[in-house]
């Protein structure tokens, strides 16, 4: 029996429409740049510096120079900046008098993605800044040596290293977690689509959905090559070996919406469950760590069938690795097909006797 | 179908489905702060600065410090088996060769497939270490003959401060909330009431489907599901600030102008859907395959000034959540006022002009063609 033309279209075009969509958007990998305003109220050379050296940044661009703190609030307010810088007046003087001049930086905090980023960014730049300035105190007022004020400022040194991804790329961390999140949607449907009570025998249904899962798994893998080759997304993993975690994966969906069609009974119904498939993204804590979430919802992550495809998918992303990686999810899928799989089997039955009962 | 049962089959999944979204969203996010991150500490100085270092991790509440690994190996296997995110090895000699002012660092390891967790713990070690390193600064300089309110005096001479507005914890809550909101809400007037509604009356026999009637039959459900939709995320939103304290400052009126809005030019790009399919339930299957895309392209996970040059124009152009999203959360997070909202009222109403015509003409065309199918 043939598959259904249109649910097969969507499971093979909409996660590669999607791929080229998303990874398009997210080709700048990173939220740099972040528009950024700056309030200079003290307008003297050393605090013109202070902009300079912020200038030099590339998390944050400087786009808007208002001249009042008013002005910012306002361009804050209409988020047409994330970040406000404020230079406060006698700035310069006051660091002459060592009277303590404190510069202010202000966050739109509706845009958090952007802030986080900017956030790290100025945080790095003022503390290079205010090392030098402290330093030229150092020299001047107290009359140490450049040496001993270099020592005297010494911080604990430490070397941070991030595995995976190390600029934090926002595309990196996301874009394989939401492909996948919209191919499981697909697979499911065509899932569903699979198990209507027109199959003749249960030869063809199990016919259907082993040839939907090879659909399925041929999408999986489609929809991963163009944010690679075309985006400058990461995959250190084994291409060879993507059908390990593709293959499960596609057998768990299939039969998972297969088992809710013949469960639920109407397609109407079937479909609007399957459209609540997008939250297990969320509970998966592949964005939100599970750990912050409340006691009752930390463990759901490993019941999910996502969080077996798209965070080994992921690790395989960042980290690379072999079979390894995927081997123990891949198992777990696959049981977790067989169990749908079987009762949707018994299902089929159940409502085929039905439906003969009633005809006699 | 009674006028009763239409109004319960719109009315009730307008009010519930996006008040549980709300409530499920909320209380899964409503911890704005990452804590007791497993992280591993491996102290090979044994000097009193690193043992205040580890005791400044421990006090830390972002990480939960295993100070039982001996070894950078033990260390580095806990990393590789998830049992850690993050691990921090203090070599030996680590004061002597701070004091002697020779180069020694400690080297923090952190698992970065997450980049929030990867986050938190980055900021937790450096705030940590730049807490030790001004301690240790004070020191230097008292030593040299300083007393201690000139070190403290020179140390803070140039400060800065941050302030993060209408939302402070940064937390994810107030990220996605007003996005998965309006995701929900779309989702429940587009694909399960306008367009099906829209195909079927379409493919009806027998009846007059001219602009005019469509608008008569349409019209009732339509102010149903706006009002209906409009009042329950409104309500939500007021839940989720007495439970969560989540920031929130729209007013109905505000809330339900945007609302209207978005359903208006919903209502125009759903003609044009309701023109191109025959069956509800291949539209329903093709708008649910396609519904992350819209929401990933609202602005608001990636927004309009990182993107590519035009992309959100296109995207403006084509669905009406970008137009929306923003202002939405800007009403709720900013109390943005009519002033503020002024642009994204006059780009909706174009949008809802362009499309509705269009909409209508294909929508018209569509019924004379499967009339004359039948």
């Amino acid at each position: 029996m043939p598959l259904p033309r249109q649910a097969v279209f969507l499971t093979l075009g909409v996660p590669l429409l999607a791929s080229v969509v998303l990874g398009y958007q997210f080709s700048p990998q990173k939220m740099i740049h972040v528009p950024t305003a700056v309030v200079d109220l003290d307008g003297t050379s050393l605090s013109r510096t202070l902009v300079h050296d912020l200038e030099r940044t590339d998390a944050m661009t400087l786009t808007a120079f208002p001249g009042s703190e008013d002005e910012l609030a306002e361009l804050l307010q209409t988020g047409q900046v994330a970040v406000g810088f404020i230079i406060p007046r006698n700035f310069a003087e006051d660091l002459k008098n060592s009277r303590g001049p404190k510069v202010l930086t202000l966050y739109d905090g509706a845009q958090m993605g952007a802030v986080s980023n900017a956030k790290a960014g100025m945080t790095e730049v003022l503390a290079t800044i205010r090392a030098g300035f402290v330093a030229q105190v150092m020299t001047g007022r107290l009359g140490m040596t450049e040496e001993a004020a270099s020592t005297a400022l010494q911080s604990l040194g430490y070397t941070i290293r991030i595995l995976g991804n190390p600029s934090k790329s926002l595309a990196a961390f996301l874009l394989f977690g939401i492909l996948m999140s919209v191919w499981q949607m697909t697979a499911a449907i065509l899932g569903c689509e699979i198990a209507h009570q027109g199959r003749p025998s249960l030869g063809s249904l199990w016919t259907g959905l082993g040839l939907s899962s090879a659909v399925a798994a041929a999408s999986f893998i489609l929809c991963l090559i163009p944010p690679v080759l075309w985006f400058g997304l990461p995959f250190r993993g084994p291409g060879l070996e993507l059908p390990l975690l593709a293959v499960p994966a596609s057998a768990a969906l299939i039969t998972l919406g297969a088992f809710l069609r013949l469960a639920v009974g109407q397609r109407a119904i079937t479909l609007s469950i399957i459209g609540l498939l997008p939250i297990t993204m969320l509970l998966s804590g592949i964005t939100f760590p599970s750990a912050a979430m409340p006691v009752s919802f930390r463990d759901w992550s490993s019941a999910l069938p996502y969080s077996h495809f798209a965070l080994p998918l992921r690790d395989w992303s960042l980290l690379g690795g072999g079979a390894e990686v995927a081997a123990g999810h891949a198992l777990w899928l696959l049981s977790f097909a067989v169990a749908a799989g079987g009762l949707a089997t018994w299902l089929w039955n159940w409502r085929r006797q039905r439906l003969e009962a009633a005809h006699v | 179908m009674s006028k009763r049962r239409a109004f319960l089959k719109v009315a009730v999944p307008a009010v519930l489905f996006p008040l549980a979204a709300m409530l499920i969203m909320g209380t899964v996010l409503r911890n704005p702060y990452v804590e007791g991150l497993p992280f591993g500490v491996v102290d090979l100085d044994g000097t009193s600065l690193s043992r205040t270092v580890v005791h400044n991790l421990k006090r830390h509440p972002t990480l939960a410090v295993d100070d039982t690994l001996r070894t950078e190996d033990e260390a580095r296997r806990a990393l590789e088996q998830r049992r850690i995110v993050g691990m921090m090895l203090i070599p030996r000699d680590y004061y002597r060769d701070l004091r002697a002012n020779r180069s020694s660092n400690a080297v923090v390891v952190i698992d970065g497939t997450n980049t929030v967790i990867a986050s938190n713990v980055q900021q937790a070690v450096s705030t940590v270490m730049a807490t030790v390193s001004a301690g240790y600064q004070m020191k230097v300089l008292e030593s040299r003959g300083a007393g201690p309110e000139t070190a403290q005096a020179v140390l803070s001479n140039f400060s800065f401060g941050e302030r993060v507005l209408y939302e402070p914890t940064l937390g994810y809550q107030a990220y996605l909330i007003h996005l998965s909101t309006l995701y929900v809400i779309q989702m429940v007037f587009f694909s399960l009431f306008l367009v099906p509604f829209l195909i079927e009356r379409k493919n009806a026999l027998g009846i007059p489907v001219s602009p005019r009637d469509l608008a008569r039959r349409l019209g009732p459900l339509w102010l149903i599901a706006d009002l209906a939709v409009s009042v329950a995320t409104w309500g939500g939103f007021q839940l989720l600030h007495g439970l969560f304290g989540l920031p929130e400052h729209a007013d109905l009126l505000r809330h339900t102008a945007l609302i209207t809005l978005f359903l208006m030019q919903l209502t125009a790009i759903g003609l044009v859907w309701a023109s191109a399919f025959r069956d509800p339930s291949i539209f329903t299957e093709t708008y649910l395959s396609l519904s992350l895309v819209f929401m990933m392209t609202a602005g608001i996970t990636w927004p309009a000034w990182a993107m590519p040059p035009g992309f959100d124009a296109v995207t403006s152009a084509l669905w009406p959540m970008i137009t929306v999203a923003l202002p939405f959360k800007a009403l709720h997070l900013k109390n943005a006022g009519w002033a503020q909202l002024a642009p994204t009222i006059l780009q909706g109403l174009a949008f809802t002009a362009a499309w509705g015509a269009l909409g209508t003409f294909f929508y018209i065309r569509s019924r004379k063609r499967s009339l004359a199918h039948e």
